[in-house]
Order: structure tokens, then sequence, then C-alpha cells
């Protein structure tokens, strides 16, 4: 197995594709390591709940079994939200549940940010969370993957299925409206 | 809260919270940080927004469980054999529909050929006969089956006995079986493999 860079430099993630592909299994477990809690994350701002760890699995498993189709033009990071997105929305499609919708982004924010009241303590956070919560579902998923995960506009449009303008300006409206929240 | 009517060291300033600028960018943004009051209240709200994102969900990952589900490193054969039993099923499938194109084409080359033609030279297999139906449906499953079964032939064109021209109803077939694949990044069929299985069979079966 080739020696690891230097401590506190990370290996680019190409590097450890290529790795992986001529064998070494440890570079799989370096790169589920780095992305698994951002697509769990991912998975959750977009109103999945119980079944995260299943889409996270899905999601790594389905990523490994075509990185012959990985051309690098995204980040690793990006793809794997790409296909994260599209298997939450599957899960929606097949769900047919009451509490659940067909589609990403209806009447999730109030769900999501009930069970944020019960984690945050200090009254700042609890303003942040208010404000947040006043956001539709596409300003929180844009926000949300610029903020979190500091997606590039470019790259958002490619996880959302937007243009780099659009994810711009639903950035942008979020953060007017964020501000606004907190200004009231 | 007002907005700096800087625009471009606003749109920098989630790259600055991620640090994911180079020297030259973080410093010249941080200057303008450090001497502008909308542009430092931004930066302090997208970092309590971040906060605020992370604690909403605190994701406790199984990493060494997703380890053990992928696939294995090293080729094809292995990215075949993922996890769960429908990817294998799924690439055969391709295969197969793969194969029954390739097979169509050649079943109309040969019979357009000299040795092809009215003089009795035995047909490339096709789906018609039940013994050679049997050996395909055995081997490629309904899919090639169905695609194989001969489709009412155009008028003006011969082919071969059985398979003829793939018709409409044969391409929906196989275009659905494709277009069922969601949410699965493609996986490249070893179409050679099939084409070369069935340019075998086919060939040897002839007689």
């Amino acid at each position: 197995m080739r020696a690891d860079r230097a401590p506190g430099v990370e290996t680019p993630d190409l590097e450890l594709i290529a790795r992986w592909r001529d064998g070494d299994e440890r570079a799989a477990t370096i790169l589920v390591e780095r992305h698994a809690n951002a697509v769990a994350r991912y998975a959750a701002s977009l109103g999945e709940r119980d079944g995260v760890d299943e889409v996270v699995q899905d999601t790594f498993v389905r990523a490994f079994g075509s990185l012959d189709t990985f051309r690098g033009d995204s980040s690793l990071r990006t793809w794997l939200f790409t296909i994260a997105r599209r298997l939450v929305l599957d899960r929606r499609r097949n769900a047919r549940r009451s509490r659940e919708v067909g589609e990403l982004g209806e009447g999730d924010a109030s769900t999501e940010y009930d069970a944020l009241d019960g984690l945050i303590a200090r009254e700042a956070q609890a303003r942040m969370a208010g404000a947040l919560a006043r956001l539709t579902p596409t300003q929180r998923e844009v926000f949300a993957l610029r903020v979190n995960d500091g997606l590039s506009y470019k790259e958002i449009a490619t996880v959302v299925g937007t243009t780099e303008g659009a994810a711009r300006v639903h950035y942008h409206n979020a953060l007017r409206t964020v501000k606004e929240g907190l200004d009231d | 809260m007002t907005d700096c009517p800087n625009v471009e060291v606003r749109e920098l300033l989630p790259e600055l919270l991620h640090e994911g600028l180079d020297a030259a960018a973080r410093q010249r943004v941080e200057r303008h940080v450090a001497t502008c009051g909308d542009c430092a209240a931004e930066l302090a709200l997208l970092h309590d927004a971040r906060t605020a994102l992370r604690a909403s969900y605190r994701p406790r990952v199984d990493t060494a469980a997703i380890v053990a589900a992928l696939p294995r490193p090293g080729g094809r054969a292995s990215l075949l054999r993922g996890a769960g039993s429908a990817r294998p099923r799924v690439a055969w499938r391709i295969a197969a529909a793969v194969a029954a194109i390739a097979l169509g084409g050649l079943s109309f080359t040969v019979a357009r050929s000299p040795f092809g033609a009215s003089s009795g030279a035995p047909a490339v297999a096709s789906g018609g006969d039940s013994g050679e139906a049997a050996a395909v449906s055995a081997v490629f499953g309904e899919t090639a089956l169905a695609v194989a079964t001969p489709a009412p032939r155009p008028v003006g064109l011969t082919a071969g006995d059985g398979l003829g021209d793939l018709g409409d109803r044969q391409l929906e077939t196989l275009l659905g079986e494709l277009d069922r694949l969601e949410a699965a990044p493609a996986v490249e069929p070893d179409a050679l493999t099939g084409t070369r299985l069935v340019a075998g069979t086919t060939t040897g079966s002839e007689d």
C-alpha cells in the first residue's frame, strides 16, 4: 500500500479512487469517512428521517459500483449528493405514507425545525433556527449546500438540477430572508 | 442588517467560512471584513447558520457497515458483484438486449448475403424455433426472448428466418427495461462477452 501523505494533508479524492480501483480497500474507508456525515446531513436536510442510514449506504454502494462513470468534472461530494438526492426522491415516490409527500420540499421546513427546537439551548441559535424555518424548501436546500457544505453555485446547480444563475438567486433570496428573520 | 455593495467580496464569504480560498484571496477578503461592518455581520450570520444547520441533525454513520457493503475493487466483474441481487441481473438484461439487437442485425446481414438468400442455407438461430428459443431464454432470460421474437416483417425486406428487424414494439420493450433503471448510475454491460457468446452459439447451431 502506498504511503499516505504527511499529517494534515488530505489525499485527494481522485487519488483515493484510483487506489481503490487498484485494490486498496482502505482507500474506500477513507472516502466513506470523509463524506458519509455530509451525505447524511444532506439527506436529513431534504426531510429524510428514519431512512438516512439506508440512503447513505445506498449512495455509497451505487457510487462505488459506478466509479467508472465518474469523470471528476465535479467534486466527488457533489456527485454523492446528486445520487443521494435522487435516492431520496425515489423513496418519496415509493413511500406513499400520509406524513410524506411525493416531491421534495413540501411541508418539510416546520417538521425539521420542530426537532431543532429541542436541541438548541441558546436563544441566538433558536432565533437563527426560526429565521431558517422561513425559507422555502428550495431556498433551504441551496442555502444549506452553500453555507453548510461550501459548494459552489455550479456544484449546487448540478446537485439540485438547476442552473448556476438560479442557484445564485436562490442563495441570495435565502440570505435576505434569514437576515429579515433575525431583524424581526 | 444591510448588504455591503462589494458583491465580489460578499460572494467569497462562504468560501472564507469553509477555508476554501487561496492565501492571496483569503488575505484580501479578511482585510475587507476587518473594515466592513456589513460583511463582518454577514460572515457571523453565515457561521451561526452553519452551526444551526449542523445542530439540526447529528449524523451517526456506521462507516464500517457502509464499507462492508461496497463492491470489491479491481475490475468490472468485481464491480458487478455489488450489494443486492438486482445489479448482476440488470447488467445481464442489458447485455441480453444488446446481444439481441446485434443478433437481429447479424441475421439481417446473413439473409441478405449470397449465402443467406432463398438457397435454403441455414438461417441464424432465431427465437421462432422452439428449441433454440428455449436455449436463448435459458441463457439470456425473458427479455432477450421477447425482443428476439420475430416481428412482422416490413414490406419489401428480407430478413433471417425467425429473427427479423426489431419492430417498434420490441424496441419499446427494450427501452422500457432500460428506463426502469431508476437512480442507478449506468453500469456498462459486458457487451463483447454477450456478443461473442451469442455468435458462438449461433454459428454452432446453424446446422
